[in-house]
């Protein structure tokens, strides 16, 4: 097991740095620049600009430097914002986006397993077919709707909830709903899907023979094995919510770090586009590196630490 | 191995009795299907089932309207009469106007080409690649399992809306470049979710049983482990759909789409954002309605298709 | 399971406890956030800057994000007042030379917002600062009008031949490449705001904290979290403090423009921008507001591909345009329809309108446009017109336009054209270097005066960007910055424009303005066609 979880994390690390190579080229090879403003300016300042990031050099010195400061963990000064290094800028956006993340995760799995689970011991009957249209209805409607309806309607007409920003834990509910409607609804599909499955399985009509409660069966038996698909896209998904969704924190105005994947691309502000990668890729590595580990948890079969026949 | 010889026993038969076994002693071992095969089986099973065939129904219906919904009016999708903006629906206007004054019902319909088409490919293209993929990575484990997550890793580090980006500049705005770019990632996740099912599986009785009679690796993915993960598989098919519909609406931003006047459900979305505060309803709803009526219709469909794909609910 | 349960427990734990954290930050934020609201006398505005401003330091700010408040925190030689004219600020007076070519201003006894006094040293540094390459300032340009700045920026000169001394403690001498009878004005911009020399000396990052700005404006900054909001204080050691009414100014950053809307609505803002489907009925109802901003939208052609090389098939696509349509049924945010490329607001010697003395240019005339496609047509010999591909932005109005445009050349001239969007940055990249056959445009003066706006065509300028060149129009352009006599400064300056659209490389759709929502309590904010706000008057009930 030691031996395999060191393999992983040297895989780790040069993912990571195919990664880096890979989008600083990417990221060079596409056009525009970070000083293209609808204001005008004049060549002379553009090419001090340059100079100034040390945009004028070929990009493969710029790359070696750049590789350099990463070693260091430096992931250098933004250029849009240049009071704001990157390091700062996910060092105070990355546990707002968090928190978000982990209040809207929380109430994606748990009640999207809820409804799941309930949808498959009911299958095909009424409560099935409630939770599913939810879940469709989760899926479909995407959350800058969701989000701009919820405004609307709590906060603007019925005044229950502040319409934005990120200044108290009642600032956080309507935020967090919009942000967790998808993937509840994702999950509670999925849940559902993989359940009706286990729950046809001999072991399970076993149990059931033996007397077993219907709730003793499906937290003692099926949930194990109904869990995988789940787990499987949770690795992503916690990844992807946690650094923060540009959407939903720019509606609710949340100072969170999801702005910069965008942004940053959008203004082409090389080292913000770098330092979001870099942060997003090794935690996303690390939630897949979890993942296949809970894997094996799960369900003893799976062995991937041996190799294959 | 081969037919035993009758040399000793106490009741001799005659030799003419035994006539030798045509077929290869391979066939013997095949594990074959009974005379009704599974998709002939899954069928039956489906059309049983009232709801999802209302699901294919509504499909179809959906389908049928993309292609002669723009064709039933008297207006065409791009032609604006100014004065008429926001229009509510009405005789004249079955879905109303929109804010240049141009036909929405048509401009659904319209528009309705361009989704579902981007919904349907990214679906089938992403239930090709991905099941193979992550089929092969589960099924064969260990190194290749090992390296082929690794690529998965890569691809889904990479800043998307960058490479989007250059395959924008490099490729031109079309079709054709939608749906390689919602191909170039879309199919990780499903890759992912039929390998973590693959693992599972691939160590279960009747996997082994097949493995130890020498069936060949394609073969026992495609016999023995996709039937029992077909849930989990439709479930990310069905999910593809919407996504890849909003996804099309997102690269459209970028000029990666088809090109004003034309505009998808999934521009049309967006662009009707603001009517919320404004009241112009008909605009957000009718295209975010249909978007929701082909999610809908996928789902009961996908459902049906679970139940009756099921190796387990066979009767 | 029991692996499961505790590997499920102890992930719940970990996150937790990032999540209480960040909520005890929040929640003592919110805290100090009602202390402050007890104190119900304090007079506090309530705007939305959008969202982090680029920089709080004058010379990178260069930008409206930056620019709304920069321009309340700091303050130059000069200030604009309501009708857009430079009025004393930090200079009480100043001197002009009979060449008109040297400025001497004379500071009034004013201070920092950390008590030391504002030095015409601190204007002398900040403004060489602001030429100095290793600023690396995107306005430096602007400086160019000083004598020996273009070429310190450039790095062919020296700081010190850079003509801007300060003489004394309280004057400032400057010497100009050429009369500019516009720099009181230009100094309003927030490019040419001082900054507190020592400071700036001592900390390179005295401009990214609260703690550590140092202003000389009606305000001062107290608090900065970064993305998310801002606070400014009345700046206590300001000269004219007695004239300033609120006590403070809460700038949220709120992107979106539905969102601002919403926060206007429940009243956690005081003005707000109009969502695009909003507007027709806000004006119906008569809340909406509008304020001239100095700013043209147009469309460019490219006389390097055709047809647009020719003259006629150019005038033809900008005759078939109707731009008063446009500015009524599809923009709908009361714009003025432009015919001409300078906008409104530009006073000449004898105090008539820049735009209403040049006229109109260009106009509306379906025939004479179809008339002019056919004689296009057979000059270049086509028997069918090359394809047009119009390209634009992507952003909702910009496409509404593009549709607009398209139909109106269908209809007008029985021309079908396409249209494409790009990302900005990609656009912005292919119209500089002449890929685009017609493209959106836009412009935003700098300063206050026309020639900002049609040096722009000149031979060569990085705003050209249609590759059209004409040597009449550059010598018209040169005379007119040489010029010393206003009236015939304007005359010139006319008959450039006038030669522009003879020859139509491109032509405009409106003129921009600023539309707002504002709150019937406040009062005295002044908005700038230049692009930046005045706070110094605003007031609240």
């Amino acid at each position: 097991m030691a031996k395999y979880v060191l393999s992983r994390l040297i895989a780790m690390v040069i993912t990571l740095w195919i990664i880096v190579t890979i989008t600083f080229f990417l990221m060079h090879a596409v056009p525009g620049s970070p000083f293209n403003q609808e204001r005008n300016t004049s060549e002379a300042v553009q090419q001090n600009l340059e100079a100034h990031y040390h945009l004028d050099e070929p990009v493969f010195i710029q790359y070696v430097i750049y590789i350099k400061s990463l070693a260091t963990l430096d992931f250098g000064p933004s250029i849009k914002q240049s009071s704001t290094s990157v390091n700062e800028m996910i060092g105070r956006g990355f546990p707002v986006s968090a928190e978000l993340g982990v209040i809207s995760l929380l109430i994606a799995v748990i009640s999207g397993m809820i409804l799941g689970i309930l949808a498959a011991l009911k299958h095909n009957g009424v409560i099935d077919y409630i939770a599913m249209t939810f879940a469709v209805i989760g899926i479909s409607v995407p959350n800058f709707i969701m989000a701009t309806l919820l405004i609307q309607q709590l906060a603007v007409t019925w005044e229950i909830f502040p319409v934005a920003t990120w200044a108290s834990p009642v600032h956080m509910i309507l935020p967090s709903i919009a942000l967790a409607t998808g993937p509840m609804a994702i999950i509670a599909r999925l849940t559902r899907s993989s359940m009706i499955e286990v729950l046809n399985q001999d072991y399970i009509l076993t149990a059931r023979a033996k007397g077993m409660t219907t709730f003793q069966i499906v937290t003692k038996h099926a949930m194990r094995n109904a869990l995988l698909p789940v787990i499987t896209i949770l690795g992503t998904l916690v990844a992807g919510v946690l650094t923060g969704s540009f959407v939903i924190e720019k509606i609710f105005a949340i100072p969170g770090m999801g702005k910069y994947f965008i942004n940053g691309i959008n203004d082409r502000d090389y080292p913000v586009i770098m330092g979001t990668t870099v942060f997003y890729s090794a935690f996303l590595i690390l939630m897949l590196f979890v993942v296949d580990i809970v894997y094996g948890i799960l369900d003893p079969r799976i062995k991937l630490h041996k190799r294959g026949n | 191995m081969g037919l035993p010889e009758q040399k000793e026993g106490k009741i001799q038969a005659p030799d003419d009795l035994f006539v030798p076994l045509r077929e290869s002693s391979a066939d013997a071992e095949m594990i074959a299907k009974p005379s009704i095969s599974y998709w002939k089986d899954a069928w039956l099973r489906l059309s049983g089932n009232k709801l999802s065939m209302s699901g294919l129904v509504m499909l179809i219906l959906l389908v049928t309207m993309a292609i002669i919904g723009p064709m039933i009016t008297p207006y065409s999708y791009e032609h604006q009469v100014l004065t008429e903006g926001n229009l509510p629906p009405s005789f004249e206007h079955w879905f109303g106007t929109d804010n240049l004054g141009r036909d929405m019902f048509t401009r659904t319909w319209n528009g309705a080409r361009i989704s579902l088409f981007v919904g349907f490919m990214a679906a089938i293209i992403d239930f090709l690649i991905g099941v193979a993929y992550g089929g092969f990575s589960g099924y064969k484990g260990g190194r290749v399992d090992h390296f082929m997550m690794r690529i998965i890793e890569i691809l889904y580090g990479l800043p998307y809306l960058l490479m989007v980006i250059l395959l924008m500049v490099v490729m031109g705005p079309g079709l054709f470049t939608i749906i390689i770019a919602l191909t170039v990632t879309g199919w990780v996740g499903m890759a992912r979710i039929v390998r973590g099912q693959v693992l599972q599986l691939k160590n279960a009785e009747h996997v082994l049983a097949s493995r130890t009679f020498g069936a060949s690796a394609s073969r026992v993915i495609r016999k023995n482990l996709l039937p029992n993960t077909m849930g989990p598989i439709i479930v990310q098919m069905t999910l593809t759909v919407p996504t890849a519909i909003f996804a099309e609406a997102f690269l459209s931003f970028l000029g990666l789409g088809v090109q004003a006047p034309v505009a998808s459900w999934g521009v049309m979305a967006n662009d009707g954002l603001s009517v919320i505060l404004s009241g112009h309803w008909w605009r957000l709803f009718f295209p975010a309605f249909f978007i929701s009526l082909t999610m809908f219709a996928f789902n009961v469909l996908g459902d049906g298709l679970q139940d009756a794909l099921d190796p387990k609910l066979r009767r | 399971m029991k692996k499961l349960v505790v590997l499920l427990l102890s992930l719940v734990l970990l996150l937790g406890i990032v999540g209480c954290t960040t909520t005890e930050n929040s929640s003592s934020n919110s805290g100090s956030e009602n202390d402050e609201s007890k104190e119900e006398s304090k007079k506090v505005l309530k705007l939305n800057n959008g969202s982090e401003p680029t920089s709080f330091d004058p010379p990178i700010g260069f930008d409206s994000v930056s620019w709304n408040a920069l321009n309340n925190l700091m303050e130059g030689m000069t200030r604009l007042d309501q009708d857009d004219q430079p009025q004393p600020a930090a200079a009480k007076e100043w001197e002009l030379s009979d060449d008109g070519k040297t400025y001497t201003f004379h500071l009034r006894d004013a201070k920092w917002s950390n008590g030391e006094p504002v030095t015409a040293e601190d204007f002398e540094y900040a403004w060489k600062r602001l030429a100095n390459p290793d600023t690396a300032s995107p306005a430096a340009f602007l400086a160019y009008f000083i004598e020996g700045a273009e070429a310190f920026n450039t790095g062919e000169g020296s700081e010190e031949d850079m003509m801007v001394k300060a003489v004394d403690e309280s004057t400032l001498e400057v010497q100009l490449e050429s009369p500019v009878p516009y720099f009181p004005s230009l100094v309003s911009n927030p490019a040419f705001f001082p900054v507190h020399k020592d400071t700036v000396e001592a900390d390179p990052e005295w401009h990214t904290e609260a703690d550590t700005y140092v202003s000389n404006g009606p305000f001062k900054l107290t608090k900065w979290e970064h993305d998310s909001k801002f606070v400014f204080s009345k700046n206590e050691n300001y000269w004219d403090v007695a004239n300033v009414k609120l006590d403070e100014v809460d700038w949220a950053m709120v992107d979106d423009t539905n969102t601002e809307y919403q926060m206007y609505k429940t009243g956690e803002l005081h003005t707000s921008d109009v969502p695009a489907d909003l507007s027709e009925e806000l004006f119906d109802n008569g809340q909406a507001q509008v304020e001239d901003q100095s700013g043209t939208y147009f469309y460019r052609f490219n006389l390097d591909m055709e047809p647009f090389q020719n003259e006629n098939i150019r005038k033809a696509f900008a005759m078939a345009i109707d731009q008063q349509k446009i500015v009524e049924f599809v923009t709908k945010n009361e714009e003025k329809p432009a015919h001409g490329f300078v906008a409104y607001g530009f006073e000449d010697a004898s105090g008539g309108d820049f735009r209403e003395v040049g006229g109109d240019l260009v106009t509306t005339d379906a025939n004479k446009a179809k008339e002019l496609l056919e004689k296009g047509m057979e000059e270049e010999g086509y028997n069918e017109l090359p394809n047009v591909t119009l390209t634009y932005n992507t952003s909702d109005a910009h496409k509404k336009i593009a549709e607009t445009l398209q139909q109106m050349y269908k209809e007008v001239l029985g021309v079908n054209i396409d249209l494409a969007n790009q990302e900005w940055n990609v656009f912005s990249d292919e119209q500089k270097q002449l890929k685009l056959q017609f493209s959106r445009s836009s412009f935003l003066a700098d300063y206050g005066d026309p020639i900002n706006f049609l040096e722009s065509f000149q031979t060569g300028h990085s705003m050209n960007r249609t590759g059209w060149s004409s040597e009449e129009y550059d010598s018209l352009i040169q005379q007119a910055k040489e010029e010393t006599d206003e009236a015939k400064r304007f005359e010139l300056m006319h008959e450039a424009e006038a030669l522009l659209f003879e020859e139509m490389p491109i032509f405009p759709i409106h003129f921009y303005n600023q539309v707002y929502l504002q709150n019937e309590d406040v009062t005295g904010i002044v908005r700038h066609p230049v692009g930046y706000m005045e706070l110094k008057d605003a007031a609240i009930k």
